[in-house]
């Protein structure tokens, strides 16, 4: 057993190690298929490879779409694996709080709820930050 | 000419100093990037990528092994995110030459006095002030080099606070993920032993480069051509450097980390020399 008031830790930290796990072989297989497609590894700062969007949201929604398709592979895979670091830290966040909740820790469950209203906001684009 | 395997291993390298020290990484990596010819808008979002890389990559591990202190990272992020917001939104209203020189001279205020007790291999605090008890700002981790678990209590919540958005409005006004001027408050501030202050500031980094995501998707300036083996170079260089931390001593640490705010700081004065009036 862990030992008392080590949970958010463990949780945290697992959550991070997932992130990180998914989102390197999403990256390493988009390179892959980058370098064999390119014939090269200098990279080509191609117009097509830029990830652009309104916020965070509208830009997976696409890269769904081409995973299923199969389109351009290379990109969706890049793609998502840069999206999935950007999600993990999301996701710590959510997690801490109801972890706070659960635990009934109010004054942090106030200040998570904080930090996850800012962030959710910045992300969706409503506060330039 | 930029290709794959240089990109990767500066990037691996970024990752092991930023994950030892508790920089981000983006003030290494910009300047890096632009002398190798990588335009300025591309380079400037991987110095936001870096810093959730180095953060994801590192904290994994020491999240686990209570390096971290998780309560601080998550009050201190409220202050760094608040700040971020307000220095994108004043940015636009002064003279980005007066920003470096402002923080140069934060920076070099923060690098005397860290240099001030370099000898001190742990801080003392022995009374917490009413806020900083009230909110549970401690902790103990084991430390390696020491060969035993440190107790130690976090102090002065407020001003550390208010430190931590001013923090924030550098990472926002001038676009950098500003771990130097966090871990400075956390050291001179909040009294957080030397470890615990910079895997405390891996942690928050990523927050922050997050909050700054949707203005770089916005403005089309993530290039997956470059961010893509960044990301993958850093989060292992971070990972790998989360790894060997606990056996250095906190003093050996510090002088890593006083290295990199020299470096930061000149480059700032250059920055704030060259910019126009």
């Amino acid at each position: 057993m862990v030992r008392d008031g080590h949970d958010l830790e463990v949780l945290i930290g697992r959550i991070l190690t997932l992130g990180v796990l998914f989102s390197m072989i999403l990256l390493s297989l988009g390179l892959i298929v980058y370098v064999f497609q390119n014939g090269g590894l200098n990279l080509t700062f191609d117009e097509s490879l830029v990830l652009s969007g309104e916020n965070i949201f509208m830009v997976m929604r696409p890269l769904f779409k081409a995973l299923l398709s199969g389109e351009n592979p290379s990109r969706t895979f890049m793609a998502l694996g840069i999206l999935m670091l950007m999600v993990t830290q999301y996701v710590r966040v959510v997690a801490s709080v109801l972890y706070f909740s659960m635990i009934r820790d109010l004054k942090y469950v106030v200040i998570t709820l904080f930090v996850l209203t800012i962030i959710t906001l910045s992300l969706l684009g409503y506060i330039a930050g | 000419m930029v290709n794959l395997p240089l990109l990767m291993v500066l990037s691996f390298f970024v990752g092991i100093l930023g994950a030892l020290t508790g920089l981000g990484g983006g003030s290494i990596i910009v300047p890096l990037l632009t002398l190798l010819g990588v335009p300025i808008k591309y380079a400037i979002s991987t110095g936001m990528m870096i810093c959730i890389a180095t953060s994801s990559g590192s904290s994994a591990s020491y999240v686990e092994r209570e390096l971290t202190n998780v309560r601080v990272a998550m009050y201190l992020e409220m202050f760094t995110v608040v700040g971020g917001i307000a220095g994108a939104v004043i940015t636009t209203l002064i003279s980005a030459k007066l920003l470096y020189f402002f923080f140069a001279a934060f920076l070099m205020t923060s690098f005397l006095g860290l240099r001030g007790y370099l000898g001190k291999e742990l801080p003392e605090v022995e009374r917490q002030d009413r806020v900083s008890a009230w909110l549970d700002l401690k902790g103990s981790y084991y430390d390696e080099a020491l060969a035993r678990r440190v107790e130690y209590k976090v102090t002065n919540a407020i001003p550390g606070g208010l430190g931590m958005f001013v923090a924030g409005l550098a990472a926002g006004m001038l676009g950098i993920g500003a771990g130097a001027f966090k871990v400075a408050v956390q050291e001179l501030l909040l009294k957080m032993p030397s470890k615990v202050s910079s895997t405390t500031s891996n942690f928050i980094i990523g927050m922050t480069a997050l909050a700054g995501t949707t203005v770089y998707l916005t403005r089309g300036f993530i290039h997956l051509d470059l961010v893509a083996p960044i990301a993958v170079g850093t989060t292992l260089g971070a990972m790998l450097g989360s790894r060997i931390l606990n056996r250095f001593r906190n003093v050996t640490i510090r002088y890593l980390f006083l290295a990199v705010v020299l470096y930061v700081i000149v480059q700032m004065i250059y920055k704030g020399v060259m910019a126009p009036w």
